[in-house]
């Protein structure tokens, strides 16, 4: 059988010629190891390969069997993989649930050291700097791009609401809808998602890159609490930053249904009257209520995630996904809070 | 020694609008263990980056392995990049895979082994490292020394003809510093492998050395070269004597 044949192997055994010896992605069923003197790891680690599978004839030289014994001693060496103990399914869910509730029980007390931290402002120590920094970075820059989602959403509310409307010569309170869905839930809404994914991923990386460089561990040996030094600013800078966000969406958006207004043949003071009789004062204050505290969430979600995030490369993303997501989830269970409470109140 | 694997001809290193050394100029030749020393911030991890490819030359010109590292492309500068290994200062281990993934990595990528080869070879690089027992661990999971011996055994996984090592020994304890220097002289002896290696440690100079380079900024260069026990002596240059005296004060 061609299989069974002798491979004679050369003075030097080095990775170029056990490429070739397993060009076929086989090992030799034989191999003649007298000539080798020499081999390289590739080498090294085919011949004890070859060794261990008795496939091996003639004398091996005295220095290669030899590293060959320590490597086969170090494998010895390794020990076994302890196997965990078995564990009940009762025991398991117990776990399961206690970690879970620790994990609430972390963000709660999270929550609660950023809150009794917000006296720092007032103490002339808070870093206004940072602040007006991360002000810079998660409010001014957002603006255009707030600006741009803002007015395509009012101009495609105004559109698609006309479509219906204009079946029952409807179409005049079309400037009051958008009005109306803007101003007291669109704006807010989309500017807190758009903040979620723009600044709420940033502060997680960021806080998570910190902690794979030990740049967190490094301020709580120096007796500095990060929730202060590091979440403090970053969260009044997204909760001052989001309801002036809202409010270029919101403005953008009437623009854009203004314009859409206009097409239908509708005159500017007519579009203004409309979002009077339909627009008032509580759903303006309404929407910058609830902006202050999705800007809050926002921020405070993605620092958490920061914080918390593992130590190796992978953790950063992992910690920037999980941000975005729960800071999502965050703003849609707050904004179903707000309906209920607005609901009750009247507004 | 052999034929040279390393030309540096009169190289400008450093970036743009910072140059750290206008005219760097030496040679390594087949199988040595050439020591690259200089102050802190002269640029020695810089050169080795333009020796590699990674960073563009500011001037001059660099053969490897007898091939124009700049003038490369495409295919030819592939198998340049797989004819080394480079072990980097931080270990640059990929955080995702265990230290085993790590160092079947290249030869998974670039050998036509059967798998069980190839898991052998692995196995035999991280025991040549002393690091076998941390196969399955994540660096994460790993001391410092760790991940500088589990970064050693990825840059030999392909048993390169050259390796280039970033400061191997910093942070290791003595014992097993000492058996890096082992395993560094091993693979120049029995194998002809050709090693740079990046490092302050006079005790690794000293053990395993055949020449070295001190890089100086203000000499714009390679300020003084060779062995380092006639440098320790008969070198010209303060500088040189009180790196390898240990002493504080360069005396004329």
């Amino acid at each position: 059988m061609a299989g069974e044949a002798v491979v004679a192997l050369p003075e030097t055994l080095d990775r170029n010629v056990v490429g070739a010896v397993c060009a076929q992605g086989r090992l030799p069923a034989r191999a003649d190891v007298s000539a080798v003197r020499h081999a390289d790891g590739a080498g090294l680690a085919f011949l004890w390969l070859l060794r261990r599978r008795g496939v091996l004839s003639g004398a091996l030289d005295g220095a290669l069997a030899k590293r060959l014994d320590a490597f086969e001693a170090a494998q010895a060496a390794v020990p076994a993989p302890a196997g965990e103990a078995a564990e009940g399914a009762v025991t398991r869910l117990g776990r399961e649930v206690c970690a879970r509730f620790g994990r609430w029980g972390e963000a709660l007390a999270y929550l609660g050291e950023t809150l009794c931290a917000l006296p720092h402002l007032f103490s002339g120590r808070f870093r206004w700097g940072d602040c007006r920094l991360t002000f810079v970075r998660c409010g001014v820059q957002a603006v255009p791009v707030m600006l741009l989602i803002g007015f395509l959403l009012g101009l495609i509310l105004a559109f698609q609401s006309a479509i219906p409307l204009k079946l029952f010569g409807g179409e005049g309170f079309v400037g009051g809808l958008v009005g109306i869905a803007l101003i007291r839930e669109l704006g807010v809404l989309v500017g807190a998602i758009l903040m979620a994914g723009r600044s709420g991923s940033a502060f997680a990386a960021e806080l998570g890159a910190m902690r794979v460089n030990e740049e967190i561990d490094a301020l709580e040996t120096m007796g500095l609490r990060p929730v202060r030094f590091l979440v403090l600013p970053r969260v009044v800078a997204g909760t001052l930053a989001l309801p002036l966000l809202s409010l270029f969406v919101s403005f953008a958006g009437l623009v854009g249904g203004g314009l859409v207004m206009g097409v239908l043949g509708f005159s500017e003071s007519y579009y203004i009257r409309q979002l009077q009789t339909f627009v008032h004062l509580n759903d303006i204050l309404g929407s910058f209520c609830k902006a202050f505290v999705f800007g809050f969430a926002v921020s405070a979600v993605g620092c958490w995630f920061g914080l918390k995030a593992g130590r190796d490369a992978g953790a950063v993303g992992t910690a920037t996904t999980a941000a975005v997501v729960t800071g999502i989830v965050t703003i849609a269970v707050l904004e179903g809070i707000f309906s209920v409470v607005f609901y009750a109140m009247g507004w | 020694m052999g034929k040279p694997i390393i030309e540096c001809e009169h190289v400008a290193s450093g970036y743009p609008g910072n140059i750290l050394m206008r005219d760097v100029s030496f040679t390594v030749e087949e199988g040595e263990i050439v020591f690259v020393l200089g102050g802190s911030g002269c640029g020695k991890t810089t050169l080795l980056k333009h020796i590699i490819g990674q960073l563009p030359l500011q001037g001059g010109r660099i053969r490897l392995l007898g091939r124009d590292v700049a003038a490369a492309e495409g295919a030819e500068r592939d198998a340049l990049l797989r004819s080394f290994g480079m072990m980097y200062q931080s270990g640059a281990l990929f955080g995702t895979l265990s230290v085993l993934g790590n160092v079947l990595l290249p030869i998974e990528e670039f050998t036509p082994y059967p798998p069980e080869l190839r898991e052998a070879i692995a196995r035999l690089k991280l025991s040549q490292v002393g690091l076998l027992d941390r196969a399955d661990a994540l660096p994460a999971e790993l001391s410092g020394g760790q991940v500088k011996r589990a970064a050693i055994a990825r840059a030999m996984a392909l048993d390169p003809r050259l390796l280039f090592l970033d400061e191997p020994s910093a942070g290791l304890d003595p014992v097993t510093s000492a058996s890096i220097d082992a395993l560094i002289r091993t693979l120049s002896r029995e194998l002809g492998i050709t090693v740079v290696i990046i490092s302050h440690e006079l005790a690794s100079i000293n053990a395993i050395a055949d020449r070295v380079l001190y890089l100086d900024r203000a000499a714009g260069g390679v300020l003084d070269q060779g062995p380092p026990a006639k440098l320790r002596t008969d070198s010209p240059h303060p500088a040189v004597r009180a790196f390898f005296n240990r002493s504080p004060n360069p005396t004329p």
